[in-house]
């Protein structure tokens, strides 16, 4: 039996100790390793080795994991009985969704819950307590507006002494500010005056437009409205009194 | 001369078992205690093959279930031409490079900031094992973490070959379809993985020169 090299033996080791060598080639590097120390001590080195691999401990699945896995299972189950048919798969929709709703809601729950009733018990107890008195004048006026000011004139003056006259047939109509109540009875012109002072727009409510108030919208001057100072448009209402008809009168400034 | 100590097992048969089959069947159906043998057959396994592969008890956690996933979602697919358990190791070891090649792209930088495992493990496992003695359990713990420094300093073609071999237990046939190569090129990189092992743990020995050997139990 002819003797193997150390080369040969040492690619044969690995399978010599698997024990996947046939029985002649087994023998031979059996023989060679009983004759070479250096083939032996190699040899042993594989098998310590290998011995200490296999006794290596064993790493236990930690209980988290283990139930990771059979929450895993479980879902993956559910999925594929999910398959089975469409009544299945609509149940497993249905689970899931109402699964998903629930802990969405969940962690809002108590402190939804405690928030509500801490507030229902403060404000049970405030409320022997609350009085409601209005404090006007004690906050800082921050916007300061006028209303736009002057007097109505139906025709100019033929000399130009007095600046304003009212020269009507009808009752003196009044000048109100724009949020003024409207009794509903009188005839009433609203007046939009731009920031110079002239009427830039009209409108009557409860009547005609007549040729005094066509004269008031023409002639008519006022002071315009201010906000903080500057020139602004305001609006003004101009009241026909729908009383009797008094007699004429002129009004001098 | 040193004699081998594991016994030879005779080669299993490639195709799925009638056992797997049945497994496989009831894992189509939904059947539940099914799942529930698939996880007490597999779990240990694969999670000590991933841990070994990738030297990372965390990462380990997160392959297995990747591991458990895929199995589950493709149960449907499998059609029997390997067995169960290598099907399963297969997809193992894949994850496992996966998730070693992620690793070494994006997290090589990246702080722990996890609690040691070893601190969260429970009662059980703290308590030690009364039937060995103190120096045994040390020595053995010792042992292990140098193997597996070297383990982890080859090259993770041959450490596959060596875990699945060693660790494992599987038959160079098994391990043949498990890494889809030829049983010449398992039988080269199981020497090679052994070779390059050895050298290792020579190197982080410097005492031991020529060999190192374990000291014989003392509880024995």
């Amino acid at each position: 039996m002819k003797a193997m090299s150390c080369h040969s033996v040492q690619d044969r080791l690995s399978e010599f100790l698997d024990r996947l060598l046939a029985d002649e080639e087994r023998e031979k590097v059996a023989a060679h390793l009983a004759s070479c120390p250096a083939c032996s001590a190699r040899f042993q080195s594989f098998e310590t080795t290998r011995a200490t691999l296999r006794r290596m401990p064993n790493l236990p699945v930690s209980a988290a994991l283990a139930m990771k896995l059979r929450v895993l299972a479980s879902h993956e189950r559910q999925r594929r009985l999910s398959r089975a048919s469409v009544s299945a798969w609509l149940r497993y929709c249905h689970d899931r969704a109402s699964l998903q709703f629930d802990n969405l809601m969940r962690p809002m729950a108590l402190p939804f819950a405690g928030g509500l009733l801490s507030a229902l018990l403060l404000f049970s107890m405030l409320v022997p307590n609350l009085s409601f008195r209005h404090t006007v004048g004690d906050d800082l006026q921050l916007v300061t507006y006028t209303e736009p000011e002057g007097r109505l004139v139906e025709s100019l003056p033929a000399d130009g002494a007095p600046t304003w006259f009212w020269t009507g047939n009808s009752p003196e109509p009044t000048l109100e500010s724009a949020d003024a109540v409207d009794s509903g009875k009188d005839t009433v012109l609203e007046l939009i005056i731009d920031e110079t002072g002239r009427v830039a727009d009209y409108s009557v409510s409860h009547g005609q437009l007549t040729a005094e108030m066509r004269s008031i919208i023409l002639l008519s001057r006022f002071t315009p409205a201010t906000l903080n100072g500057k020139n602004t448009w305001g609006k003004k209402l101009v009241r026909f009194p729908s009383g009797p008809r008094r007699t004429r009168r002129n009004v001098r400034s | 001369m040193a004699t081998a100590i594991i016994e030879f097992h005779p080669e299993t048969s490639a195709a799925a078992e009638p056992d797997d089959q049945r497994l496989i069947e009831a894992l189509r159906s939904g059947a539940e205690p099914a799942y529930e043998e698939l996880l007490a057959r597999f779990q240990q396994p694969v999670y000590t093959l991933c841990a070994r592969l990738l030297n990372d008890e965390g990462e380990a956690s997160d392959v297995v279930q990747e591991v458990f996933l895929k199995v589950f979602r493709n149960i449907g697919n499998f059609r029997g031409q390997s067995s169960l358990k290598t099907w399963i190791y297969r997809i193992t070891v894949n994850e496992a490079h996966n998730a070693r090649r992620w690793f070494f792209r994006h997290r090589r930088r990246e702080v722990e900031l996890d609690t040691d495992p070893n601190e969260t493990r429970n009662w059980r496992d703290t308590i030690p094992d009364s039937s060995r003695s103190p120096f045994d359990v040390a020595f053995d713990r010792e042992q292990a973490i140098l193997i597996q420094a070297a383990l982890d300093r080859i090259n993770p073609v041959f450490r596959s070959a060596v875990v699945l071999r060693d660790i494992t237990d599987l038959s160079y046939e098994e391990i043949a379809d498990i890494l889809g190569i030829s049983l010449g090129t398992v039988k080269s990189r199981i020497l090679r993985g052994r070779e390059a092992l050895r050298e290792e743990l020579i190197k982080g020995n410097p005492g031991v020169q020529r060999q190192w050997r374990l000291v014989p139990k003392t509880a024995e």
